[in-house]
């Protein structure tokens, strides 16, 4: 039989698991800032 | 009292001894990973230190003497990279990794294994540009701003610096990632956003700001990579490209990236003042409205810098103004940090003076930039010696005050020990006296019309250069002053308790001193009589 999980345990996973969907959307905006400043540079010429 | 009592929580029982190369090498702890952090910054703040030395040394009279204009070049671009991106970056990140997790109630970092990785890029990177020091033809010797067609002219530097800067980058934005991902998820129960110290709100605000402009950064590098190595043009005008054009890509991020620098340090003035005061922070809210209108207002006047350059009148106006607009949200918390003291119960220790210390020369630093943001004016005192004044006075008496401020702080909290006050005032005072005979007299060298990163003068400067080299060599002294002071309380230092300091509030003085390795497992039970300086009753 699988051990019940520890409640705090369970909260502190799902706080890391929200953390880790905050932090990917987050990169991916960096990465997009990064692609659109050279895409300018390449259209502007 | 709140129930933040697990001190020695499960994970302290395990058993598990960490040796020397698991702990600071594959650490996941947000409190060593902060301490590698303010430890790296420390070392790098003296090789910069040791840059702005030889600067100095050169400047000290007039005519060429201890080095040669080449290599004073490479030490102008490579204090400020040295001193901007290893030092001040690297010791606000440390700062956020040892007191957020333990100011909001999270048992560590969002995401642990990335803050490692986020630190051990550092090393690598600072080793790569450093060793452009012994390339042939030397370091970056454009100045930190990089600007084409100048930097292009560098030899082997150039990869290897623009190398390094977007290592610095990445670790920088994921430095930011995690702040944001911790503080909006981390947070214990009851830790409303607007009840957080207010040190976690500049920094979540500066985290934002870091991630917003470190790609344009890294933009704007690759660009200067493939112009010098794949042969586009994209600032070379030869081919159809504008070098003016550079100059607003790296302002866009050079300007924000002022406030990066120095919005934590308003955070922690925010701490210092209100637990000497006695008092709660006066206007909690306004302040972290005023630190978000900054952070708005930052990216929409990057083009004070480059009056000079030459853009339409209406674009100069329009730069002036929104430019002298910033000061309305600095003012607010002037303001504010003084009538938080305003009949308080003030005493005097060594972090308090340092944040009041702040809070006077942070503002001569921000009157000289109003100065330098009236477009008039500007044409007079581009590219001079006030220039550099102005700068300093916001980086390093606001900046490096706040920082050396925060380590006095907390210092109890993170190593159980307090220091000997006497030696701490003592090493403020040596610095008031030495970082004023440094850069004040750069005003004067300014006005007068020297010009900055040149290595030789007209006899008429030589006064205030001497002057402000004696101030250079002073302050040199005060690293290893501090270091000596927080070394010799390490070893003898009085036992702190958990609230070392009388009248600090906020949830990491509820664990005991020093902060056990793990804390907050269990998360605290909040009670408004152990926050900080929030706003309670919102």
């Amino acid at each position: 039989m699988t051990p019940a999980q520890d409640p705090r345990d369970q909260d502190i996973a799902a706080r890391r698991k929200a953390a880790r969907r905050t932090a990917l959307w987050f990169a991916a905006v960096a990465v997009l800032i990064y692609l659109a400043f050279i895409m300018s540079g390449v259209v502007g010429r | 009292m709140a129930a933040t009592t697990p001190v020695a929580d499960h994970h302290d029982a395990h058993g598990h001894k960490q040796g020397f190369i698991e702990r600071w090498f594959f650490s996941t702890n947000h409190k060593d990973i902060g301490t590698l952090y303010l430890g790296f910054a420390f070392l790098m703040a003296i090789v910069g230190a040791a840059f702005s030395v030889v600067i100095r040394a050169e400047l000290a009279v007039p005519g060429l003497q201890a080095v040669s204009p080449h290599f004073f070049n490479q030490m102008t671009a490579m204090h400020a990279l040295v001193m901007i991106f290893g030092a001040i970056m690297p010791a606000f990140v440390g700062l956020a990794n040892w007191m957020i997790p333990l100011q909001i109630g999270a048992p560590d970092m969002a995401l642990p294994r990335m803050n490692n990785w986020s630190f051990w890029i550092l090393p690598f990177a600072f080793a790569m540009l450093l060793m452009t020091l012994f390339l042939p033809g030397g370091a970056p010797a454009a100045g930190w701003t990089m600007y084409p067609p100048l930097s292009l002219q560098g030899g082997a530097n150039v990869a290897f610096s623009i190398f390094a800067i977007h290592m610095m980058g990445i670790s920088s934005i994921m430095g930011a990632i995690n702040v944001i991902a911790t503080v909006l998820n981390m947070r214990a129960p009851g830790m409303d956003l607007l009840k957080m110290p207010i040190f976690a709100w500049t920094w979540l605000i500066t985290a934002f700001l870091l991630i917003a402009v470190m790609p344009v950064l890294a933009g704007a590098v690759t660009m200067l990579l493939t112009d010098k190595f794949f042969a586009t043009s994209f600032f070379n005008a030869a081919g159809g490209g504008d070098p003016v054009m550079y100059q607003h890509i790296f302002w866009f991020f050079g300007h924000p990236e002022v406030y990066i620098m120095i919005l934590p340090a308003f955070g922690i003035v925010s701490e210092i003042i209100p637990t000497f005061s006695r008092k709660p922070l006066f206007g909690y809210q306004a302040m972290v409205y005023a630190t978000a209108a900054i952070a708005f207002l930052s990216f929409i006047v990057w083009a004070h810098h480059m009056f000079t350059a030459g853009m339409p009148l209406g674009g100069e106006i329009y730069f002036m103004y929104a430019t002298m607009l910033i000061s309305i949200p600095t003012g607010v918390k002037i303001f504010n940090w003084i009538t938080t003291m305003w009949r308080g119960s003030l005493t005097f220790e060594t972090p308090m003076l340092w944040a009041i210390a702040f809070v006077l020369l942070f503002t001569i630093g921000g009157f000289s930039g109003l100065m330098l943001a009236i477009v008039p004016a500007d044409f007079q005192y581009h590219d001079t010696y006030f220039v550099v004044a102005h700068f300093h006075y916001v980086l390093v008496t606001g900046a490096l005050f706040a920082i050396i401020g925060a380590i006095y702080y907390w210092w109890p909290k993170w190593t159980g020990r307090m220091y000997n006050d006497a030696w701490g005032k003592f090493h403020f005072w040596w610095t008031i006296v030495f970082v004023n005979l440094l850069f004040f007299p750069q005003h004067f060298l300014g006005l007068a019309g020297m010009p900055r990163r040149i290595p030789d003068y007209n006899v008429v400067f030589a006064d205030w250069n001497l002057v402000s080299s004696i101030g250079a060599f002073g302050m040199f002294i005060t690293p290893f002053l501090m270091a000596f002071i927080l070394l010799r309380s390490k070893k003898t230092g009085a036992v702190a308790p958990a609230r070392a300091w009388e009248g600090a509030r906020g949830l990491e003085w509820t664990v005991p001193s020093p902060a056990p390795h793990h804390t907050f497992t269990t998360p605290p039970v909040i009670r408004d009589s152990d926050l900080a300086h929030g706003d309670v009753s919102h």
